[in-house]
């Protein structure tokens, strides 16, 4: 990695940022985490009530490069054949055809993906974990970049299909989306409402700037980016804390040390260093543990939330030792 | 069932409604074992019955049904202490023989609304005991009802749901404790779990409501029996007239007068009057007037011996006696002496010490200075025990009293450790710059500069009071110090040294970029000019 090679990436992941920050207001730590995410060749799963731009970031950011982007409406009806594709037979050449469904994207936005039933869920996520759909027996691979960015709602559970725990562990982040402040609340609305029909965002403003191939790249050099022995050491001890932590009953698993280590290399990249610090991982813990890990019943009970109590873990595991 | 109130076995006055009903748990608590075997054996019976009977899924219904039915089951308990307080024994078996007798009203009782009446209790032996139908029983209903009796009775009747409830609860929850895993501590969440099921659910609630009310039917009973029984006295005088027939009784014995109602009265008055006036004739005088009179000196002449006479004659009269006669038990030996200085041996010593004499003694200039040697002594002494006992409180607790004297919470200590590193002040070497350059110098500047970060640390929470925790990192230090800028509460050039010395030390530890001696050159400076003190 050369350092002309590296300033052009970072200058990218800059411009990036803007292009984006052309329709999403404020929510600076939910794109940098999205953007980590795709950076890292991670999925993301977004939760938030509505209203938040949950979809929009997602539009945002297919914007940005001119891969395929698909969304799929996660309905309690929606079968896997219906994300994966099929297989129907041709009158006129009188043979199999292959329909491939909208998972063949590069980016794939699952829209309320607690809709759906279990089977559903099922296929989509071993989709992601494979990144390749077998139809008829035949292996298709998905197409490069691949990432899917799932959405849910916190509240209104009537009628849904909770993720289950296994499942949740596919993706990369879970990022929550909450109010924004008064003054990005106060940009979001003056920008909507000023000579506009209508209530819908606009992500036309948002300019296309990469192809596929770069995002490769980028996804390449962050692999690459170095990371010192004691900044693993403080990953994998803050992972390893969390199956001992009073506040859990199920602590996150090795490849959640995986993740953070790879989050943190594209935290990395986004502040423009090619080194990963302590930083980076303190501030990928919490995407990158808070769906691998399972509160105690009587946090549960005491309405701790796993923030809360891994930001409490955060506190007492003591950075890198000098 | 005729009253015979002279063979009542307890004291049934016309109290307050929570006395009788505490009389109701005494009762009970004496008779427990009848009155429980009693209701427990067709309460069980019914209560398997339906359980055996009804589909798992109608069991609730069962369970409603057997609840309708208690009111019938009162009876029992009221049947038995209602004899038992009369001095009649009986047994659990004669109260079952006679249970269907005393169903009669059973439909009545059973009405919709009289299962749910909570003072229905306080009516049960209207017609039990008085036998009292139609339109003399809703009189006497009326009656027994009024001054705040029914009212009382439904409170207890509600504090008896309420106990039911909880007990019925309890249970249930220690079902759940027994039944639930480990990790599932929490016996609500397994009510949740295992209850689901609406059969098990029926059947749980069935045992736990027979056993919870089995418990306090019972207590609801006897409670309302006794409020029934403090009415009657309230409304009949049942107290005065036992007291009129102890005394009827009592004169019986001690004279052979005539037995007519006339002279039980009579009797009555007199022995409502006041006693001292009865037997004062043979009263002598007091002790302490006979002590008073002891201390009179010797008549100087004829005229005031008779002066003397004339007075005590004159208070010898009725109107300047005031004597008062007392009969009680005391033993033949009583070991006066002792006791009294056992007893008074502290009130003596008190009174020495602070009135500095004994009691019983004058007190004149001489044995005021020998006092004062002693007794004085000992109250300087203690006064100063005092002083410095308050001082030492004072001493001891000086940090919380000086915080709520100023109002203001202090400040936690900033932490031993950040980020691994000790960063207490004493750890640090004089002339921290020196050192780095020292260690620099020799080649190890890894030490170097893991010192000048430490130091760096250090001076931040313990000169500027930078508040900081143990799992703070390099960023969350920078981003402290960076906001104590914007608050006014650190200076520039230490909030620029912070920056500085972060940025050396971020890329030498985690990314082995060491700075050359210019770049250190330039953070050292920047160390002393914000953190340093300024110094060289």
């Amino acid at each position: 990695m050369t350092p002309e090679r590296f300033n052009q990436a970072v200058e990218i992941v800059r411009r990036l940022r803007e292009e984006i920050g052309r329709a999403v207001v404020g929510q600076t730590d939910t794109v940098n985490t999205a953007l980590a995410s795709l950076l890292a060749g991670g999925h993301v799963l977004l939760e938030g009530v509505p209203g938040l731009g949950k979809t929009l970031l997602v539009r945002a950011l297919a914007k940005t490069f001119s891969g395929q982007f698909a969304r799929i409406q996660f309905t309690p009806d929606l079968m896997p054949a219906d994300v994966t594709g099929h297989a129907f037979l041709d009158m006129k050449e009188h043979r199999f055809t292959i329909r491939r469904g909208p998972i063949f994207a590069n980016l794939v936005l699952a829209d309320e993906i607690n809709r759906a039933p279990a089977k559903t869920q099922a296929a989509l996520l071993e989709a992601m974990q494979e990144r390749q759909v077998t139809i008829e027996g035949e292996a298709n691979p998905l197409p490069s970049p691949f990432m899917v960015l799932a959405t849910q709602n916190p509240i209104d559970q009537e009628g849904t299909y909770p993720l289950p725990e296994a499942q949740l562990d596919r993706f990369l982040v879970k990022v929550l989306i909450d109010y924004p402040t008064e003054a990005e609340e106060l940009a979001l609305v003056k920008q909507i409402t000023g000579s506009q029909i209508g209530d819908a965002l606009d992500v036309n403003a948002v300019g296309t700037l990469i192809k596929p191939e770069t995002v490769l790249a980028l996804q390449q050099l962050v692999a690459e980016i170095a990371v010192d022995e004691q900044v693993l050491d403080y990953a994998v001890r803050i992972v390893r804390a969390t199956r001992d932590w009073p506040g859990f009953s199920i602590g996150a698993s090795p490849r959640g040390a995986i993740a953070l280590v790879r989050v943190a290399r594209a935290l990395a990249l986004i502040a423009g260093r090619d080194f990963v610090t302590p930083d980076e991982i303190k501030q990928a813990a919490l995407p990158v543990l808070r769906h691998r890990v399972a509160l105690a019943p009587e946090a549960e009970l005491e309405g701790i939330t796993a923030d809360r109590a891994l930001a409490g873990l955060l506190e007492q595991i003591a950075a890198p030792r000098a | 069932m005729t009253v015979q109130l002279e063979s009542l076995q307890i004291d049934i006055r016309p109290g307050s409604h929570a006395a009788a009903i505490d009389l109701g748990q005494s009762l009970l608590r004496r008779y427990w074992q009848q009155v429980y075997l009693a209701w427990w054996l067709p309460w069980l019976t019914l209560a398997v019955l339906l359980w055996l009977c009804l589909p798992a899924a109608y069991l609730g219904w069962g369970t409603l049904a057997i609840w309708w039915l208690r009111p019938l089951f009162d009876r029992l308990p009221v049947y038995i202490l209602s004899r038992e307080v009369f001095g009649e024994r009986v047994t659990a078996w004669q109260a079952l023989r006679a249970w269907p007798w005393q169903l009669g009203g059973w439909l009545r009782s059973l009405t919709w609304w009289r299962p749910i009446m909570l003072g229905r209790g306080l009516y049960a032996p209207i017609w039990m005991l008085e036998g009292a139908k139609g339109r003399f029983a809703n009189q006497r209903r009326r009656a027994l009802g009024a001054r705040g009796a029914y009212g009382a009775a439904s409170w207890f009747g509600l504090a008896c749901v309420h106990f039911t409830l909880v007990l019925e609860l309890a249970l249930l929850a220690m079902l759940g404790l027994f039944m639930a895993r480990p990790e599932e501590a929490n016996p609500m969440l397994f009510m949740i779990k295992y209850f689901s099921d609406p059969a098990t659910l029926a059947l749980t609630g069935h045992i736990c409501y027979v056993i919870a009310d089995g418990l306090i039917g019972p207590v609801y009973a006897s409670g309302c029996f006794t409020l029934y029984l403090r009415r009657r006295a309230e409304l009949e005088g049942w107290d005065i007239e036992l007291s009129l027939r102890r005394l009827a009784e009592r004169r019986r014995r001690l004279a052979t007068l005539g037995k007519s109602a006339l002279a039980m009265l009579l009797c009555a008055a007199l022995w409502a009057l006041p006693q001292h006036d009865a037997s004062a004739a043979t009263c002598a005088p007091s002790k302490a007037q006979l002590e008073l009179e002891k201390q009179r000196g010797p008549a100087h002449n004829a005229s005031q011996a008779a002066l003397r006479r004339d007075i005590d004659a004159v208070f010898q009269s009725d109107e300047f006696r005031q004597w008062d006669c007392q009969m009680t038990w005391a033993p033949k030996k009583r070991p006066e002496a002792k006791q009294d200085d056992e007893e008074n041996w502290l009130v003596r010593f008190l009174t020495w010490l602070f009135k500095n004499r004994k009691p019983g003694e004058a007190k004149d200039e001489e044995q005021k200075i020998h006092d004062f040697s002693g007794a004085g002594a000992v109250k300087l002494g203690l006064i100063g025990v005092l002083v410095a006992l308050f001082a030492w409180l004072l001493w001891r607790y000086r940090g919380p009293l000086g915080a709520l004297v100023t109002q203001r919470r202090q400040r936690a200590a900033p932490p031993q450790q950040v980020l691994g590193m000790d960063i207490r002040p004493e750890t640090l070497p004089e002339d921290v710059p020196a050192s780095v350059n020292r260690l620099w110098q020799a080649g190890s500047r890894r030490e170097a500069l893991a010192l000048l970060y430490r130091a760096t640390v250090s001076k931040l929470a313990h000169d500027h009071a930078l508040e900081l925790h143990r799992g703070d990192t390099e960023g969350d230090i920078l981003a402290a110090s960076q906001a104590a800028h914007r608050n006014g509460a650190l200076p520039q050039p230490a909030e620029a040294a912070c920056a500085e010395v972060t940025g050396v030390w971020r890329n030498a530890a985690y990314a082995a970029r060491w700075p050359d001696d210019a770049q250190l050159d330039h953070a050292l400076a920047a160390w002393r000019l914000g953190l340093g003190g300024g110094g060289a």
